[in-house]
Order: C-alpha cells, then sequence, then structure tokens
C-alpha cells in the first residue's frame, strides 16, 4: 500500500516507498503498460519443479530474462537450447525478482519444432499413444461423420466435395475451428471432446487440414491435441496435407490419410464402382439360381426315370407270375383232365366218387371231354 | 432427398455377401436358394436405387469452439 502522504501530481522521485510498495507499484505499472508481451529466444536452464512448476530462462545473444509458469501450459516437453516463443505477463515477485509469468509457449524455427516433436513423440510413444494394437478399425462406409476443419478452408471443400463424389447419404456434421495459431490446439481438443461427449456421437471424427510450414502444422504436433485424438471414444481419421514429416496427432489417430480428399476416398467405396458391382452380383445371382433350378430338374428326371425302371420291372415280373399261375390253374381245370381221357360219372347230378354209391341198373351221366354220355350200370366189382 | 430413409449399408452389404457365400455352396437347398434368391434380388435394388438417390448432407455446427 502507498504511503498515506501521497498525492496526485507529486513526482514519483520524490516519494519513499517501502520494498513492498516499490513492488506493487511497480507490478500495477507493468500490468498496465505490459499485460502480455510476446517473447521469443532459446530456452536454457530449463527445469520442472514437483511435476507442477517450470522454470527456465528465456536469452539471445545480449538478454537473459526468468521465466516461470505451470507445467500445463506447455506444449508438451522442452530441453535447453530450443528457440520458443512465449507469451506472458511480466512480474516483479517480492522475493525472486523479475519473471515473465507464462501464458503460453510453443516452440519456433523448423529445427526446434522438430526437435520439440521429437521429444514430445518420445514421450508420448513410452506411453503407447502411438501402438498399432490401439488402432481401432473404421467403419466402412460411415453414416455419420463428425468433420473437425476450418470451414474456410480448402480441406473442408475438398474432402465434402470427394466424399459426395464417391458415397451417399453420409451425415456430415462440420465443427468450425482454428487450424493453425495460438487458439488452434485449444479448439481442436474441444471440437474432439465435443463430438464425444453427443448422447449419439458420430461414428468417426475427420480431423483435417491442408499442407503447410512446420510452424502451421504445429498444433497437430501438440500433447492436448495428440492426447485428445488418442484418447477419443469415437475413431479417429486425420489427414493433414503434407508429404514430409508426419504429425503426432496423426500417430496417434487409428488411421491416417496423405490428404484431405485420400480422407474421404479412404472412407468410402466409389459408387460407381458399387452399382456395377451390385449389377455384377446381381447377374452373378440370377445365373446361380438357373443353375440349382437346372440340377434340380434333371435330378427330378433322373429320379422319375428310375421310378418309371422300378414299375415296368414290377409290372414284368407280376405279368409273369400271373402267367404261370394260369398256366397251373389251366392245367388243373377239369377241362384238360378230361381232355386227357379220364370221365366225370353223376348221378341225379352228383359226382359219382365211390362205387359204392351205385346200383344195378342206376342210370348214370358220363361227362367226356366232348360229350355227355347217358348208360345204365350193368355190373359193380369194388377195387 | 432430405426425407430419403437412412438405411444400413453396411448391414445390407453384409447380408448380400452372405447369401452370395450360400448361394455358392453345393449343399444348397432349392427351396432355401430361392428365398435367398429373392432377398439378394431385393437388396440389390434397394441399394442401387439409394446409391443412385441419396445424397450427403452437410451440417455446420452453431457451436463456438473458442472459449
Amino acid at each position: 500500500m502507498m504511503s498515506q502522504s501521497n498525492s496526485p501530481g507529486q513526482p514519483i522521485s520524490s516519494i519513499v516507498l517501502s520494498v513492498s510498495e516499490f513492488v506493487d507499484l511497480l507490478n500495477q505499472t507493468l500490468d498496465f503498460a505490459y499485460p502480455l508481451v510476446t517473447i521469443v529466444g532459446e530456452i536454457s536452464n530449463f527445469r520442472i519443479n514437483k511435476n507442477r512448476w517450470v522454470y527456465f530462462d528465456l536469452k539471445d545473444e545480449l538478454a537473459n530474462i526468468k521465466l516461470f509458469g505451470i507445467v500445463n501450459i506447455l506444449p508438451g516437453p522442452l530441453e535447453d537450447g530450443l528457440l520458443v516463443q512465449i507469451s506472458g505477463a511480466p512480474r516483479l515477485h517480492p522475493k525472486f525478482g523479475f519473471s515473465v509469468n507464462l501464458r503460453s509457449v510453443q516452440a519456433v524455427g523448423e529445427g526446434s519444432i522438430k526437435r520439440a516433436a521429437s521429444l514430445l513423440e518420445a514421450k508420448l510413444r513410452s506411453e503407447g499413444l502411438f501402438a498399432s494394437e490401439r488402432k481401432r478399425p473404421l467403419p466402412y462406409p460411415p453414416r455419420r461423420i463428425g468433420l473437425i476443419a476450418s470451414s474456410q478452408s480448402a480441406a473442408y471443400t475438398d474432402f465434402v466435395k470427394i466424399l459426395g463424389a464417391r458415397w451417399a447419404g453420409v451425415e456430415v456434421a462440420l465443427a468450425d475451428v482454428q487450424v493453425q495459431g495460438e487458439v488452434a490446439p485449444s479448439q481442436l481438443v474441444r471440437a474432439i471432446e465435443y463430438f464425444n461427449n453427443l448422447p449419439k456421437p458420430p461414428e468417426i471424427l475427420v480431423i483435417t487440414r491442408g499442407g503447410g510450414s512446420s510452424e502451421d502444422l504445429i498444433a497437430y504436433n501438440s500433447e492436448s491435441v495428440t492426447r485428445a485424438v488418442a484418447s477419443s471414444r469415437i475413431p479417429t481419421l486425420v489427414a493433414i496435407g503434407h508429404e514430409v514429416d508426419l504429425s503426432l496427432a496423426e500417430m496417434a489417430a487409428d488411421q491416417r490419410a496423405s490428404t484431405p480428399s485420400n480422407a474421404a476416398e479412404l472412407l468410402t467405396p466409389d459408387k460407381r464402382h458399387e452399382v456395377q458391382r451390385l449389377d455384377q452380383e446381381l447377374a452373378q445371382l440370377t445365373q446361380r439360381i438357373q443353375q440349382i433350378l437346372a440340377t434340380n430338374k434333371q435330378l427330378l428326371i433322373i429320379t422319375s426315370s428310375r421310378y418309371t425302371e422300378t414299375l415296368r420291372r414290377k409290372i414284368a415280373q407280376t405279368t409273369r407270375e400271373l402267367m404261370s399261375r394260369q398256366k397251373l390253374l389251366l392245367a388243373l381245370a377239369p377241362e384238360a383232365i378230361l381232355a386227357r381221357g379220364y370221365a366225370i360219372v353223376r348221378s341225379s347230378n352228383q359226382i359219382i366218387r365211390s362205387g359204392k354209391q351205385l346200383g344195378d341198373g342206376q342210370k348214370i351221366t358220363v361227362q367226356l371231354s366232348d360229350a355227355n354220355v347217358g348208360a345204365q350200370v350193368e355190373d359193380i366189382q369194388l377195387l | 432427398m432430405t426425407k430419403d430413409k437412412i438405411i444400413d449399408y453396411k448391414r445390407l452389404r453384409d447380408e448380400l455377401d452372405q447369401i452370395l457365400e450360400e448361394m455358392q455352396s453345393e449343399q444348397v437347398d432349392i427351396d432355401q436358394a430361392l428365398k435367398s434368391y429373392k432377398r439378394g434380388q431385393e437388396i440389390i435394388t434397394e441399394l442401387q436405387k439409394y446409391l443412385k438417390s441419396a445424397e450427403n448432407k452437410v451440417t455446420k455446427l452453431t457451436k463456438d469452439f473458442s472459449d
């Protein structure tokens, strides 16, 4: 607190301040004049305390300043020698002197960006974020896509155009985010979380942007975005249009594509090919059913001819049996017996089987094969 | 085509693939084959109609991701 004797307009040089008052005054002035500064420099004396606080110096050829912040604002692991751009609030600490309170840090310059990315890659790899066994299959073709891109980008236009040319009936929900600059990582993370928290989430997240310099693509190498991609419950496809190194977000994704158009191609069959394929399959099905019907018809013919043959044999056998029975019957018929010279003797229409049935003078009828002869008994000699 | 019925392409495609495989079997029963053929025809017609008429639908979310 300022001394009571001070009044406005009094030159500061004439005011006597306590040490704490001086610190307060200076911090108020700094807050007013430089609420936030952005500085580029090389990291030295980098250290992390209790996994929570980060301290390092930022230097160039002529100067060296101290910085302080919480670990969460770091883009990933850092080390001495990296060139970074920081933003923060300059502040005089009552005990430890001048420092800049960090708000954000990011590597700048191709070499440092690559180095920072490789440090982060090693860290995340050791945690298993890029492991192939984590990769999930993508729905093919998906019905609902969550697209995370800039609505102003060619990447967005290309993806939607190719998707439309290749496939039909897909619902695409676009989360319009900034894909570069300081806010890009947090927007990308929020969009990923947003889709994951929907009651009816899309079947796949497509995270895409066109190519650019390593600095343009830095968000896709950040720890927060890489972790968000890796922890997404919805399968992910990351497509960054570039030809050089893969970004960490691509490595953490379930699948990557080389360009936004390539992403659309990987997700869907070409509908023209699919229509042709369906035509071919219909022809194949028709041919097959005809074949099956023909085979069955043939089987039926074979079965029926076998049946006819069996029936014919049966008839022949029955006929043979009938004929032999007929022969037997004919042989046993009285006519046949009479023809052989036997005769039937009747008296009063009774067949006479014994001499005892007859008496002398009894009238009898003798049936020969061709005549009935009337006669009278003259003599009986029993045998 | 906004009122177009959303079909589960993958499910129908899988069903069709299964029918095509079954029909190739030597032991296929004629009654089953006729049923499968009819179903295969229906699926193909439906999928073709869908591919020829349906359109993609792109919606831009109104949500702002900057805060």
